[in-house]
C-alpha cells in the first residue's frame, strides 16, 4: 500500500494527476517518467523522508510499490 | 595514447569499441526501440556494420565506446565531428537494457561522456540535437545544462559549453554514490 505523502511525491515529480498513481505504475509505462523525472522523484524522497539513498536504489526504484519497501528499509 | 581511450567515472566504464561487440551493437541500433530515436533509421546490415567500423579506424573526428555498467555492456557512447582546433564535438549515446534507461545510469554515461569531452580532449563546446517529438530526450538535454540555439523544422539544436555543464551536473551527479 503507497502512503499519501509518497502518492503526492510521485505525481509532483512526473506530472501526473495523484490517481494515476497506483501499484501497477512502473517507469517505462508511461512516457512522463523519464530519466529527468526519476532524479526529481529521488530528490523529493530524499528530503520529504530525510534519507539519503544508495544509487542502486536509485536505479531499483522502479515503481512506486517498490519505492514504498526501499523507504521502509531506511526506516528502520 | 590509443584512440579512443578507456575511461571511468559514474561507476560507468567506456571502453572503445571492438570488432568483438559490433554485433551486439547492431543488434541494439537496429531495435526500433533504439532505432526510432536516431536521425538515421534505416536497418543496419552486418556488412554495413563491418565497412563502417573499417573506415572508424583511421578517423580521429569520430571516437565511440561501449558503455559498461556492473561489468555489463549496455549501450553505445559516442563523439563525432570532433575538432580539436575549434575545441567541439557532437555527443551521442543510448542505453539498451530498458532497466537502466529510465533512472540515474544515463546520466552516469553521458556525465563520463561529458568529462571525456571536456577533461580529457580539453574541447570547450558540445554540440546535441534532438527532435521536438522526443521531449525525454530534450529534458535530459536541458537538464545537464545545453542551452537551445535553434530550432529547425522538426530539429533543436542546442550547445553546451564547460561552465554550463558543471553547474547542471553538479545536483545530480550527487546522487551518484559509487
Amino acid at each position: 500500500m503507497i502512503d499519501n505523502k509518497l502518492k503526492t511525491i510521485f505525481a509532483t515529480a512526473l506530472g501526473i494527476d495523484e490517481a494515476a498513481i497506483s501499484d501497477e505504475l512502473t517507469y517505462g509505462s508511461i512516457p512522463e517518467w523519464d530519466s529527468t523525472a526519476h532524479m526529481m522523484l529521488v530528490a523529493e524522497i530524499e528530503s520529504q523522508y530525510d534519507i539519503m539513498l544508495d544509487t542502486d536504489d536509485i536505479i531499483d526504484m522502479s515503481s512506486p510499490a517498490k519505492a514504498q519497501t526501499i523507504i521502509a528499509k531506511y526506516q528502520d | 595514447m590509443s584512440w579512443p581511450a578507456s575511461f571511468t567515472r559514474y561507476g560507468v566504464t567506456l571502453k572503445p569499441l571492438t570488432d568483438e561487440m559490433l554485433e551486439t551493437v547492431r543488434g541494439w541500433r537496429n531495435d526500433p526501440v533504439i532505432a526510432t530515436q536516431m536521425l538515421d533509421k534505416h536497418y543496419i546490415t552486418a556488412e554495413e556494420q563491418q565497412q563502417w567500423f573499417a573506415r572508424l579506424q583511421c578517423d580521429r573526428s569520430r571516437a565511440y565506446w561501449v558503455a559498461w555498467f556492473k561489468d555489463e555492456p549496455i549501450g553505445v557512447a559516442s563523439l563525432v565531428d570532433i575538432s580539436l582546433e575549434q575545441g567541439c564535438a557532437a555527443p551521442g549515446m543510448y542505453i539498451y537494457p530498458e532497466r537502466y534507461r529510465n533512472n540515474i545510469v544515463p546520466f552516469c554515461v553521458a556525465f563520463a561522456l561529458n568529462d571525456v569531452a571536456f577533461e580529457v580532449l580539453k574541447l570547450n563546446l558540445l554540440h546535441g540535437k534532438v527532435y521536438a517529438s522526443n521531449p525525454a530526450s530534450l529534458r535530459f538535454h536541458l537538464k545537464s545544462g545545453y542551452q537551445v540555439s535553434e530550432i529547425r523544422d522538426d530539429l533543436i539544436y542546442m550547445q553546451l559549453t564547460y561552465a554550463d555543464y558543471q553547474t547542471a551536473r553538479t545536483p545530480i551527479a550527487r546522487f551518484i554514490r559509487y
